[in-house]
This record gives structure tokens, sequence and C-alpha cells, in this order.
């Protein structure tokens, strides 16, 4: 099966500001992937590169093996999205909306749809501006999931919700996943559903690609070190140290493990989703982990298949 | 595509229609009235040439001064308040990220949406020529159709005048992409276009010509009605023309004398005949035609580069 | 039929935490063989969570020989878990409290016997998954 979405050295520039630079990924289909970075990290401008809105300065990007902005007859059909702060035609009806989706989209599945807002309770002939956040931001997300698309791509859909708008959304776009084996591409600046959610992290940060790989590699091969205070030179020489920090007695190492841990001398510990995607964003721009010279000759990039 | 077109603009386009309808009520009784003062007030030799005693006619179809406001104010108010919002309207609210996201591309979303908005456009603007034509026609056979009251309104420049404003109001809104910045350019390139036409290049689309008469002839030689006169003046003895008279006269002088006096030769005017009338109106209309497939390949554009 | 909960902060694995409350619904007897375990999606409904998490973790109870998915039917317990019933564990139950009480005597507090068997039981239990695996 080919990546739901394969991008090559993509970068975007405005101006003299790089919003994207460099960002390489292959998201294999079927995953619920999490994007995730502060504001201003450039996971908008990922996701309007991917769904053909924006134009690469450099690089390229591709669904499913088609470029969205040179062929869009062919990936928009495959292509779902559901922008930040779900825009909605607001004058426009629940009913009315459908009628868009079924005029716009040769594959739209009005049933789907009827039968989603039913069981979502959302009244079919109140005008969408005066449905409440969690309700447009259902309605959104209905409208993309009955075009039946193969990926689809959400900025921040969560972060203007309540807590409860938020699970119900997430549910609805989980029931769709276990319906129809949809890839997703999801992009949050909070940390908190990830693990359960998604199984399959990016991290975006100062615009480029800190880390990209499956969640369960990520956790099993990141562990948090705790030892006697010494200098980190010598697990840097063997794993990529993320983080280190010291206190009189004690050095606290997050590291990327290359291969076994096996040091007496340091206690080994897991590490939470949340605590590696912090250390990772609380470097700064710029920083880049120096890859420890056996790795660096086994392979040129990074990834985690 | 088609159903959303009008699901999204349908309420500008009932103010519209409604508006229409507001004008073609106005237009049509009084229009019924100034045929009725025709049947009634004219005269035989107004309808010939132009008599100065045709001039108390004016009062009675006054109403006809109407028709240039008419011709400039509503395509420009369609312009800037339809066409332009087509786009800023759309990218004000962000909705353009979810309408590009379907499964159209963006070039088709604007092609039907130019299609229909200007077939709607260039219609209505048809269909009210026609009633203005019946409106001022009137004036036009005793004053001509290239007074300046009725040219605007009498044959194709009005369509092209109305293409022009829409067209320049979609290529200001995908310019500006605000609602209103995308208003005022719509109106200031408008003016910017037209006003030069019409005052400078319009009298010249073909050379004008050219009837010299003798200083002493007070009244000039009768044009027919249809024509347009343009400019007169004095020439002297050397063949050079001017509209000013730079002399000056004593008050014992009649004004032959004095007019010799400063070395006038003879007087001249310069008009244009009743019978390039068409001609002008299709070369103005070719025109604005030009600069609005101009401004829709510029608006095309830019809505494809939008970032 | 089971219901499921998740644990974000419990640094588990959610498909691993899937897989532990099936086996001990199983151990407890809440879940017999031929049993019907929720489908991805019901289970989707009640915990929002990740569908293919939900597919791995009983693809691993199939694979342990737990469960057995009949296609178009559904998926079904196969089989429970070797021997014991709670009762049967009275020998291990005693001894437990033999060492608590022990525990008390040599004058440790509560917080001091639950961070005692912790440590103890996680040292242990990696040591076992070592030896078994």
């Amino acid at each position: 099966m080919s990546n739901a979405l394969e991008t090559n050295k993509l970068s975007k520039r405005y101006g003299r500001t790089w919003a994207l630079q460099d960002c390489t990924l292959n998201l294999p289909a079927r995953r619920v992937a999490a994007l995730v970075g502060p504001n201003g990290a450039g996971k908008t401008t990922l996701l309007h590169l991917a769904v053909g809105l924006l134009e690469p300065t450099e690089g390229e990007v591709q669904v499913f093996g088609c470029s969205p902005l040179r062929q869009p007859t062919e990936a928009l059909p495959r292509l779902g999205f559901v922008a930040q702060d779900t825009p909605l035609y607001k004058g426009f009806t629940v009913a009315e909306m459908l009628t868009l989706g079924r005029k716009l989209n040769p594959s739209f599945d009005d049933a789907m749809a009827l039968a989603r807002m039913q069981k979502l309770g959302i009244p079919l002939e109140r005008r969408t501006g005066k449905l409440s956040g969690g309700q447009q931001a259902q309605v959104a997300l209905v409208l993309a999931l009955a075009k039946r698309p193969d990926l689809l791509l959400l900025d921040e859909p969560l972060s203007s919700l309540d807590p409860l708008a938020r699970r119900e959304f997430l549910r609805t776009l989980m029931d769709a996943v276990a319906e129809s084996g949809l890839t997703v591409l999801l992009s949050s600046h909070i940390i908190g559903d990830l693990e359960r959610v998604g199984d399959y992290l990016i991290i975006l940060s100062a615009s480029h690609v800190q880390l990209a790989g499956d969640i369960q590699e990520i956790a099993k091969t990141h562990k948090r070190l705790i030892g006697p205070r010494q200098d980190e030179a010598a697990v840097a020489s063997v794993h990529t140290v993320i983080e280190a920090s010291h206190t009189e007695r004690q050095t606290t190492l997050l590291v990327r493990a290359h291969g076994p841990l096996f040091d007496p001398s340091w206690e080994v510990q897991e590490v939470s989703m949340e605590d590696i995607v912090l250390a990772y964003l609380s470097q700064q721009a710029g920083d880049r982990w120096p890859m420890p010279p056996s790795v660096r000759e086994q392979n040129g990039r990074e990834v985690f298949k | 595509m088609t159903w959303l077109t009008w699901r999204q603009h349908r309420a500008e386009g009932l103010i519209v229609l409604v508006v229409l309808a507001v004008i073609g009520v106005f237009l049509l009784m009084t229009g019924l009235e100034m045929a009725n003062s025709f049947q009634q007030l004219v005269l035989s030799n107004c309808l010939i040439s132009k008599n100065s005693s045709c001039g108390e006619l004016e009062m009675a179809f006054r109403i006809v001064q109407a028709g240039p406001l008419l011709a400039l104010a509503l395509p420009l108010l369609l312009g800037a308040l339809v066409c332009a919002p087509l786009v800023t309207r759309e990218v004000e609210q962000r909705t353009h990220l979810l309408i590009w996201t379907q499964s159209i591309t963006r070039m088709r979303w604007l092609t039907v949406k130019l299609a229909l908005v200007l077939g709607a456009g260039l219609l209505a603007s048809g269909a009210l020529l026609a009633v203005l034509i019946w409106w001022h026609s009137p004036v036009a056979q005793i004053f001509g159709s290239f007074d300046a009251s009725v040219y605007d309104t009498s044959g194709p420049v009005w369509v092209a005048t109305a293409l022009l404003a829409l067209a320049l109001g979609i290529f200001a809104g995908a310019l500006t992409r605000r609602t209103v910045a995308a208003i005022f350019l719509t109106m200031v390139l408008f003016l910017a276009i037209r006003a030069p036409v019409e005052l400078l290049w319009r009298p010249n689309f073909e050379t004008p010509l050219t009837v010299t008469y003798a200083i002493d002839q007070q009244n000039p030689p009768a044009l027919s009605n249809q024509d347009w006169q343009l400019t007169s003046g004095f020439i002297d003895a050397q063949g050079n023309r001017s509209t000013d008279f730079r002399g000056s006269c004593t008050r014992d002088e009649t004004l032959t004398q004095c007019l010799q006096a400063n070395g006038v030769q003879a007087n001249y005017l310069t008009y244009q005949p009743g019978d390039r009338f068409w001609t002008f109106q299709w070369i103005e209309t070719g025109i604005y035609v030009v600069f609005s497939v101009l401004a829709l390949f510029a608006a095309v554009w830019l809505v494809r580069r939008l970032n | 039929m089971i219901e499921f909960h998740l644990d974000n902060h419990s640094g588990v694995a959610p498909y691993l935490q899937i897989v532990q409350q099936v086996k001990q619904a199983l151990r407890l007897g809440l879940l017999e063989v031929g049993d019907q375990l929720p489908t991805v999606r019901e289970v989707v409904a009640q915990i929002t969570i990740n569908p293919n998490t939900v597919m791995k973790a009983y693809r691993e109870l199939e694979r342990e020989g737990q469960i057995e998915s009949r296609p178009g039917q559904g998926t079904f317990v196969q089989r429970t878990l070797a021997s014991t019933s709670l009762s049967s564990l009275a020998a291990q139950r005693r001894s437990l409290v033999r060492w608590l009480h022990s525990a008390y005597e040599a004058g440790l507090d509560n917080e001091s016997v639950l961070a005692l068997f912790l440590s103890t039981f996680q040292d242990t239990q990696k040591e076992h998954e070592e030896e078994t695996a």
C-alpha cells in the first residue's frame, strides 16, 4: 500500500521567513497520526501544503502518489480537510451544508452524513452559525467524513472545544476510523489524548520536523536514565541525548537509544509520551541533537519505521 | 456549483432584482410621460436640425438627465458591492479553506461563479438597455443619440460598461482580499478608465469634421440634430485655430470689426456627424471589453496563486 | 459484556491495558469460554480509543490463544487462563497476610510497606519476564 502522505524536503517561505523547512515524512496508510508542536511551528503550513491550498517553495508533497496541487482532480476526492476553527457558511442550515457536500463531491455519502447528524442530535434545520462550538466542529467533521476520503487532515480541531465536546469529536473520529480504515493526520498543541488516540507521532518545532514515527517504537526507544552526577559524553557517544539535567548529586538524561542500554550505573525508566514530546519541544530553535558517530555512519536519516 | 453560487448570493441577487424592478417602474412611469409630451409639444423642425427654440423642450424632458447617473452609478454599485465580495468574503470568513478542499478544483469554482454572475449581469443590463432606449427616445430624436444624456444608454456601450464594472470588482477583490479595500479600488479603477475614455478619447475616435463660416455670420451653420458638436472657435490668416479670443474689443467696434482687427479671418466648428454613432458605440464597447477581459484574466491568475 | 476503561497516566501502553483487562476478566470469571468480546466499534464507542489499538490487543490475545475471531460473527473467548480461581489462591493469600504482619511488627508504616512491595514487585517482574521470554 502506498504511503498516505509523503513529503520530500518540503519547504515553504513567506517573504524571508521559513514557515516550514526541509520536511521529509512518510506517513503509512491506516494510521492515526498526531502532529504536535507549538503555535507557529509550521503545522498549519504543512497541512495546507498537503491539501493543495499552498504551493511549496521547495520540495514536494504527495498524497497516495498524487500531487494535490498539480493533480487536484485525482487528489481532492481522496482528501478530507477540517481547517482550524472549523469554518462553515454561517448562514447555511446544516441540511444546506450537506447539500453543498453532495453537490461538490461525487462520492458524498448522504445517508451516512444524515445518520451521524441524527446520532449526534444536531438539528438539520438550524443555521450553522447558531450551533454551539462543539456542534459546529462535528458538522465540519461529518462533512469531511461523508466524502469518504482516504486521508483526513484536521488542523487543531480540538483547541477551541470544551473537554466534553473534545471527547465526543474524537469518538466520532475514531468510529469513522474503525468503520473505514481511514488515515488521519491531526494537529494539536495539546498533548493530552495523544497515546490514546494516535499511533503515529510527528513533532514539529521551529519549522522543522524533530521526530516522526510509530508511537510504540518511540516509547520503546526513548528512556530516562538516572545516575550519579557525571558528564553525558560517554552516553552521547552511543545514544542520542535529547535532554540532560544535572543536580549536585544526580544526572538525569532523556535518550533515544540506538542499541541496548546495559550500563548498570544508570537506572533506566520508561518515559511518558508527554515528557518525550516536551523534551523535543523545549530545545531552542536550531538545536540539532548530535547523532552519535556510530549511528551517523549507519544511516543518513533517522526515521522510525 | 450552480446551486452553491445561487444559495451563497441569493440575498444580493434578490436585492438587485428589487432595485431593478424599482428602476423599471420609474422608467416606465416617466417614459410614458415623456412619450406623451413628445406627441404634444414637438415641432417638426426640431426633428431636422438643431434649433435654438428647441431648447425649451429640454425642460419637458429634463428627467432624462437621470440617465447618465443611472448609466454609471448602477454598474459601479453592482461591481463594487456584488462582485468585489465574491472573492473577499470567501477569504475573510476563511470558507475558502472549506470550499477549495471539496472535490472541485479552484479554477472550476471560480469559472462557474464568474460565468453565472457575469452572465446574470449581462442579461440584466441588456434587458435594462432595451427599456432605456425606449425611455429616452424622445430626447434621442430631438437632440441626437450623441447627446450626453442619452449616449451612454443608447447601445452596447452600456452593456460593456456594466461588464467593466463587474470585471473590475472581481479583480479588485482577488487583488486586495479585503472587502472594504476592494470596494474602493473598484470605484477608483472604474473612474480611471471611464473618465479618460469618455472625455478625451471618445470625441476623437474618428477625426472630427470641420465647418468654417464667415466672421460676420452670427449663427453657425445648422448641423443636423443627430450631429455632435465638439468645439468652435476662430481661424486667423495663417490658418491657426484657437478656441479662445485673445484680443480685446473697444466699445464702439462691432463684433465683426473687432474680430477683424484681431486678425481673425473665419469662424469654425468641429463636429462628429450623426451617422458615426454606431461606429463610436462599437469602438467604445471594444475598449471596455478589452479592459474587462484583462481584469478577468488577472483575477483568475490571482486566485490561482492565492496563498 | 465486558466494559473497558483506559488510564491515561498509568504508563502502560493502551493496547496492553486492554489485554490486561481481558485477562483480568477471565481470571475473575467475568468472561467465560464462548462469551463474545465487544467489536472494535463498540469498544471505540465506550472509550474513545484508536481502533488499531483494539485490534492490536485482540491480535495479541488471539496469538496467545485466549480468544478467537470468527469472520462475520465476532470475537469469542476460546480458553480461560490456566488453573487458578481465586479460592485456590488461599495459600498465597495466607503467606501474604503473614508477611504483612511481620512488616508491621518490624516498624514499617503503610507507605513503606507499599513502597517495599512495589519496588520488589517491579524488580521481580522484570526478572520473571526475562526468564519466560
